[in-house]
């Protein structure tokens, strides 16, 4: 039954590279949420086609091993793939690939925290990849920063990010896992020698590109036209991640309402 | 005001809610929390479940590969379970190797798949000496709040039960392997483990599917796992001691639930329409 749904995935996957851009606006996130994991104070859960990242945020601690004073805080930020997340199975080991991707998750989420609220202490956001269709890290940067939301950190704006996927004169807006290998290679017609993989986090409402992490070669041109194909991505994604977290809002209030009421009648029972 | 009593003397907190025959979350001693399963849902695994009790997660995901087998056992394929528990699931966990309680998890996973014999070994094996099937199953625990084995070993079991490996073919004389990802076969589950939880409260009193809050303040836990009618093990790490009566009482109350586990499982993988 798996074995027909990636095969008409690949077939969708071919039709769309033969359009050249493809504007699969629905793949972006189809499904978000927040206040998956009870356990954390602030949790968010990304679908995006068959990409799923779940990402969780803690209380501040104080920073481990650390003698100075420092003015602003820190956000530690691990991403991870599952074992089982990729065609090939995954050592438990963090590897150099993951790495990177916990430092543009840094750094992308980094100037969106009011750091200076909370010196000397860091935040830990965790993300781990279910399964990796692609564009794992945009859907974890925009998880994290609903998470941090969600964990009420304070924040100038959510983070929202993107991927966009280069190869010739084709571009793939949010590319799944076949579509990324082959943007990874030099096109071979000889044409163009525009390949790679951008990544992009915004903030949208100061109108700022808070991360912009390019693999591959391409010329300026093609890079800034990809930057506004990434921005206007990301407006859409904004939205939804804004309506979550209404909606996250919303159901607290209500059963902080609730609450108080129990509170007060149990109250009248003891005095 | 109730919060309040809750942070300062939590034990006490509990203790006036069990003298009331009632817990905090408002189930019974004997209750069970809900639970829900989703089978096959993450598609770069061979085999996956997640189970939700109460909002205790796990996630199993079966990778398989191709290596040789042991020397010393030549007809014998691997099956390596692993449990992790992330910094993600609880503030409990830091990063880093893993936690004391992830090994002592993984290795009493280990132990229930040999000791129910759940999975023959002889069967992952393709060529005897030279080529055989190692299975990863990996679980991963989202969301720590308690009774974790009873969610790893029923999701375990649920993703095996999903597990369908291609049809591999392997040359002796020219060595060489063709795998045929088209045909693909079911694992054979011989027998299906449930695991179930019960903490000891103040040296007597029995919760059934403890929370982690429940399972922090206890003198004692214990896991019992049943299969088809039998005990297949019971593993009571020190803690506060039990008599044979509530030790019966244990058993009689983890049976049942096996049951009804095995039959939600069977009625999840029939949804599949496997």
């Amino acid at each position: 039954m798996d074995r027909t749904a990636t095969l008409t995935k690949k077939e969708t996957s071919g039709h769309e590279s033969q359009l050249g851009l493809d504007t699969k606006a629905d793949r972006l996130t189809d499904h978000v949420k927040t206040g998956v994991v009870s356990q954390a104070k602030g949790s968010a859960y990304i679908e995006q086609s068959n990409t799923k990242v779940v990402c969780s945020v803690f209380d501040p601690r104080e920073i481990p091993r650390k003698s100075g004073y420092s003015v602003n805080g820190e956000l530690y930020c691990e991403f991870k793939f599952a074992p089982f997340s990729c065609i090939q199975w995954r050592s438990h080991q963090p590897d150099a690939f993951e790495k990177e991707c916990s430092l543009i998750l840094r750094r992308s989420l980094e100037p969106a925290v009011c750091r200076h609220e909370f010196p000397n202490f860091q935040v830990d956001v965790y993300a781990l990849v279910l399964e990796n269709d692609g564009s794992a890290l945009a859907a974890a940067i925009t998880c994290a920063a609903l998470a941090l939301a969600d964990a009420s950190v304070p924040m100038y704006d959510l983070v929202v990010a993107a991927t966009l996927g280069v190869h010739g004169d084709k571009k793939f807006m949010d590319p799944t896992v076949e579509e990324e290998s082959l943007c990874n290679i030099l096109p071979p017609d000889g044409r163009s020698r525009n390949h790679g993989i951008i990544t992009a986090a915004f903030s949208p409402a100061h109108q700022q590109m808070s991360e912009f992490a390019q693999s591959g070669a391409m010329d300026i041109d093609c890079a800034t036209s990809s930057i506004q194909l990434l921005r206007e991505a990301c407006e859409s994604i904004y939205l939804l991640s804004q309506q979550c977290l209404l909606k996250g809002v919303t159901k607290m209030l209500k059963k902080k309402q609730k609450e108080i009421k129990l509170d007060l009648s149990s109250d009248r029972i003891a005095c | 005001m109730a919060t309040c009593y809750k942070s300062i003397h939590p034990v006490k907190y509990y203790r006036d809610f069990l003298a009331k025959g009632v817990r905090p979350d408002g189930r019974d001693m004997q209750k069970f929390r809900p639970v829900s399963i989703n089978v096959d849902s993450i598609k770069t695994a061979e085999g996956s479940a997640i189970v939700k009790i109460g909002n205790t997660v796990v996630v199993c995901g079966i990778k398989a590969e191709l290596a040789a087998p042991k020397a010393e056992e030549p007809n014998f394929g691997y099956l390596v379970p692993n449990v992790e528990l992330p910094p993600l699931c609880s503030p409990r966990f830091c990063p880093g190797p893993p936690s004391d309680l992830a090994q002592v998890s993984s290795n009493f996973i280990a132990e229930t798949l040999t000791s129910s014999g759940c999975v023959d070994l002889k069967d992952l094996c393709i060529a005897p000496e030279h080529l055989a099937w190692v299975l990863h199953c990996d679980l991963i625990c989202l969301d720590h709040d308690g009774s974790l084995w009873d969610a790893c070993v029923i999701a375990l079991v649920a993703a095996l039960r999903t597990v369908k490996l291609p049809h591999v073919s392997y040359d002796v004389e020219a060595e060489t392997t063709v795998v045929s990802p088209e045909k693909r076969n079911k694992l054979q589950v011989h027998n299906t483990p449930v695991a179930t939880t019960f903490a000891i409260f103040d040296d007597e009193i029995l919760l059934t599917d403890p929370t982690n809050e429940e399972e922090s303040l206890s003198s004692g836990v214990m896991t019992i796992v049943v299969q088809g009618g039998q005990l297949c093990s019971v593993h009571k790490p020190g803690g506060s001691p039990l008599t044979e009566s509530q030790l019966q009482e244990c058993i009689n109350g983890a049976m049942k639930r096996a049951e009804y586990i095995n039959k939600l499982v069977n009625m999840t993988l029939e949804s599949l329409g496997t």
